[in-house]
């Protein structure tokens, strides 16, 4: 398939009619449009979606405010304008499929009403026969689309367009691969083939079954009727619950989808809260060391009340020292001068004579000395206060440490508080969180309660199988009576292998497929990502129901160092005991370890994504193969931001190896540094440019 | 053979049909095929009634 001109007028920011050529050969498959932020890349982008499948504009991160076709300024001038003013817009776009040329128009038109604008659309499509000669044009829309959905089907949509956000996201954002993944497998595999049959073999069966019913009627006997009535409802019920756990199932999978976001969400918040609670945690014990300072310093005030004694020490000094100075023998005391001063003898107890001198020295003395014993009784009272000066000393430089301490410690606890309380994002983040947790819970909630009606439901077509093979021995029991029955029976039987056996095909088609995608992958991946040689590799899930179609990265060392642990402790063995394949094992060690990547590293991966179903679509398959081999064409908008060294050498040397019709939207200053890369591979090249004070591109000449 | 007709006949061979019966199923796909993208395809429903009632008259 290959786009060969997009036409618009009055379409978003293109106001004038615009018309860009693509005229890309197998050769140079490289349509180039350049144009600045605001040009209208992004636009003509969505244009192409919007003139097949129709668009929802508001899904667009910026451009929520003008979420409709038409030129904003136009639809400004409706608003204002009379009731039934009316405008329109369209987008021609020219392809061709397989040498036939289509020509698809969707226009819109947008009618003032009292209640509001009213949009209404419309399709065309024009078919040109081998000669370029027009065929009547189609307006019948399920038809149109019908052509369309085999040209390019809807669903993979999601794998050959792509802008910068989408880029960034599809590798995290199940939804989209998925999508992408299951619609090119499903064209590729052509399911639909399996799906006519399907369909066919379903409503030739319900003809039977009636075919049946009006037999028994006729068959004399009673319970025929109410064992097809009875296989009739068990199968309604079947039906019935497989719809029920479909219903369930697409709640369960968009419930883990959101669940999955609210927990990343929670992660990435769940820091700050962790900190928050360590902060009220060091507030609390900021508290209690406050309070225990307080008390110490009770306590040191204390021991600073006996501080006199210390005081005193001088004083005792000071009486030491007048001691000393008297210069009076230490063994001369009251007691003796008195009794050298009354003695009988007029002798001193050395027996010398005490004249009128000595008297009146000893008298002297007598005046001076303090009462008997003071000397020793100070000495005393002076060496116990020294000993209580050195315990008070003691008891107030503990306390004084203590008081330290605790200081230290208070000052060490408010800086934690000041560290933390940086890293702590925002405020209210706690609240966040508990928001967050609520989401949480519901969703878990949601999930177990689609997994219980999943159970039942699975429980109830369990059962009604096993109803339905007692009621269909009970139906074949009248074949023997009845040969035009006995028919119906067969024919049946044989419709029901079928049927089975075209479940399975879809199911061997589908692990068929995804190993295959698998292995494009992994190619795509060496030939654009620098980190191939570091180890690191892709991979889409294929076998784990709730991750299935994921898009993972890991290390291949981290990959080897697993495997080897899992071997090493049995659990290898045990896995395969347990019936799940070499892929499967392989598949549940990379889900172990899977890594995160950054904004460039994603870009390249759902560059890889994008080559590899591109490459699956285009693989020439055998002749007497039911798979169809497409061509798709791969448009995308701002590649290369956000990559650098070998990423952007790579991915742009390998951009022309895509598909054989590449669309590539560029600014002009990003496609400067990959210039050289691409050149060779441009057919054709379309410049735009903005038109100062209005939403308006223009072709620049 | 290619791979899926070589899983195509994995599967039938399992499903218990007669060798006439796995034939006509590898004719309806290829019928299908042909009618494939075909907005009337009456003609394949008929193909299929009488070809299934042809099997069970085996």
């Amino acid at each position: 398939m290959k786009f060969l001109r997009i036409g618009y007028h009055n379409y978003r920011c293109y106001k004038d009619d615009i018309v860009i050529n693509f005229n890309t050969t197998d050769e140079k498959n490289i349509a180039l449009i350049m144009a600045p932020n605001g040009g209208g890349k992004t636009e003509m982008l969505f244009s192409f979606w919007w003139v097949l499948y129709g668009f929802d504009f508001s899904t667009l991160k910026e451009k929520k405010d003008t979420d409709y076709s038409l030129n904003s300024d136009l639809y400004h001038k409706l608003e204002t304008g009379p009731v039934d003013a009316k405008d329109y817009c369209y987008v021609q776009l020219l392809f061709e499929v397989d040498n036939i040329k289509y020509l698809l128009q969707r226009k819109e038109t947008f009618i003032k009403k009292s209640s509001g604008i009213i949009p209404e659309q419309n399709l065309a499509l024009i078919e040109y026969d081998k000669n370029g000669s027009k065929k009547l044009p189609l307006t019948d829309t399920t038809a149109i689309e019908r052509i369309i959905n085999k040209a390019i089907p809807k669903k993979i949509l999601n794998g050959i367009i792509f802008d910068g956000e989408r880029m960034k996201e599809l590798s995290k954002v199940g939804n989209e691969s998925r999508e992408a993944i299951e619609g090119v497998i499903k064209d590729i595999t052509n399911e639909e083939l399996y799906q006519i049959c399907r369909t066919e073999l379903d409503s030739l069966k319900k003809k039977i079954a009636k075919e049946q019913k009006k037999l028994a009627n006729d068959i004399p006997t009673t319970s025929l009727p109410s064992i097809l009535a009875d296989i009739e409802e068990c199968e309604e019920e079947t039906k019935k619950a497989k719809a029920k756990i479909q219903i369930s199932q697409g709640e369960l999978d968009k419930a883990a989808e959101d669940l999955a976001d609210v927990l990343a969400e929670l992660k990435a918040d769940q820091t700050s809260h962790d900190n928050e609670i360590k902060r009220d945690g060091l507030r609390n014990k900021l508290t209690s060391e406050n309070s225990h300072l307080e008390s110490l310093t009770k306590l040191y005030a204390n021991a600073l009340e006996e501080c006199y004694l210390l005081q005193c020490d001088k004083l005792f000094k000071d009486v030491e020292d007048l001691i000393k100075s008297v210069e009076i023998p230490d063994d001369l005391t009251v007691k003796t001068i008195n009794s050298i001063l009354h003695s009988k003898t007029g002798k001193c107890i050395c027996g010398h004579d005490i004249g009128p001198a000595e008297r009146a020295a000893l008298e002297y003395w007598l005046d001076k000395l303090p009462p008997d014993n003071i000397n020793s009784t100070l000495s005393q009272m002076i060496k116990s206060t020294r000993f209580e000066q050195s315990k008070v000393a003691k008891s107030i430089k503990d306390a004084y440490d203590l008081v330290v301490t605790s200081e230290k410690e208070i000052a060490e606890t408010k800086s934690q508080i000041s560290e933390i309380s940086a890293r702590i994002v925002g405020e209210g983040v706690t609240a966040k969180v508990k928001e967050l947790e609520e989401k949480r819970s519901k969703l878990e909630i949601k999930i177990h309660e689609c997994n219980v009606t999943i159970d039942s439901m699975n429980d109830t077509i369990d059962q009604n199988n096993k109803r339905l093979s007692y009621l269909d021995k009970q139906k074949k029991g009248y074949n023997e009576n009845n040969e035009e029955y006995a028919f119906l029976n067969k024919e049946e039987e044989i419709i029901n292998s079928y049927l089975d056996a075209l479940n399975e095909i879809d199911k061997v088609n589908n692990k068929r497929a995804l190993e295959n995608i698998n292995d494009k992958l992994d190619k795509a991946y060496q030939s654009l990502s620098e980190d191939y040689t570091l180890q690191k590799r892709i991979y889409i899930v294929q076998f784990d129901e709730k991750s299935k179609y994921r898009i993972v990265t890991y290390h291949q060392s981290n990959f080897d160092n697993k495997f080897n642990e899992l071997l090493n402790n049995g659990q290898i063995d045990a896995m395969k005991e347990q019936g799940l394949s070499g892929e499967q094992i392989k598949e549940k060690i990379i889900l172990t370890i899977k890594e995160s990547n950054s904004t460039g590293q994603s870009k390249i991966n759902t560059l890889s994504f994008a080559k590899a179903i591109l490459d699956y679509s285009n693989e020439k398959r055998d002749e007497d193969s039911y798979e169809i081999t497409k061509n798709y064409p791969f448009m995308i908008d701002s590649p290369f931001t956000e990559l650098s060294d070998n990423n952007l050498f790579f991915s742009s040397r390998e951009l022309h190896n895509f598909t054989g019709q590449i669309i590539l939207m560029i600014s002009g200053e990003s496609y400067a540094g990959v210039a050289k890369q691409i050149d060779p591979f441009v057919g054709s090249k379309t410049v735009l440019k903005k038109v100062s004070g209005e939403s308006r591109s223009i072709l620049e000449k | 053979m290619s791979k899926a007709n070589q899983q195509i006949d994995e599967i039938l061979d399992r499903k218990n049909l007669s060798e006439s019966q796995k034939e006509f199923f590898k004719k309806m796909i290829h019928m299908a095929k042909i009618y494939q993208g075909v907005s009337d395809d009456s003609n394949f429903s008929s193909f299929l009634e009488n070809g299934i009632k042809e099997e069970a008259k085996k």
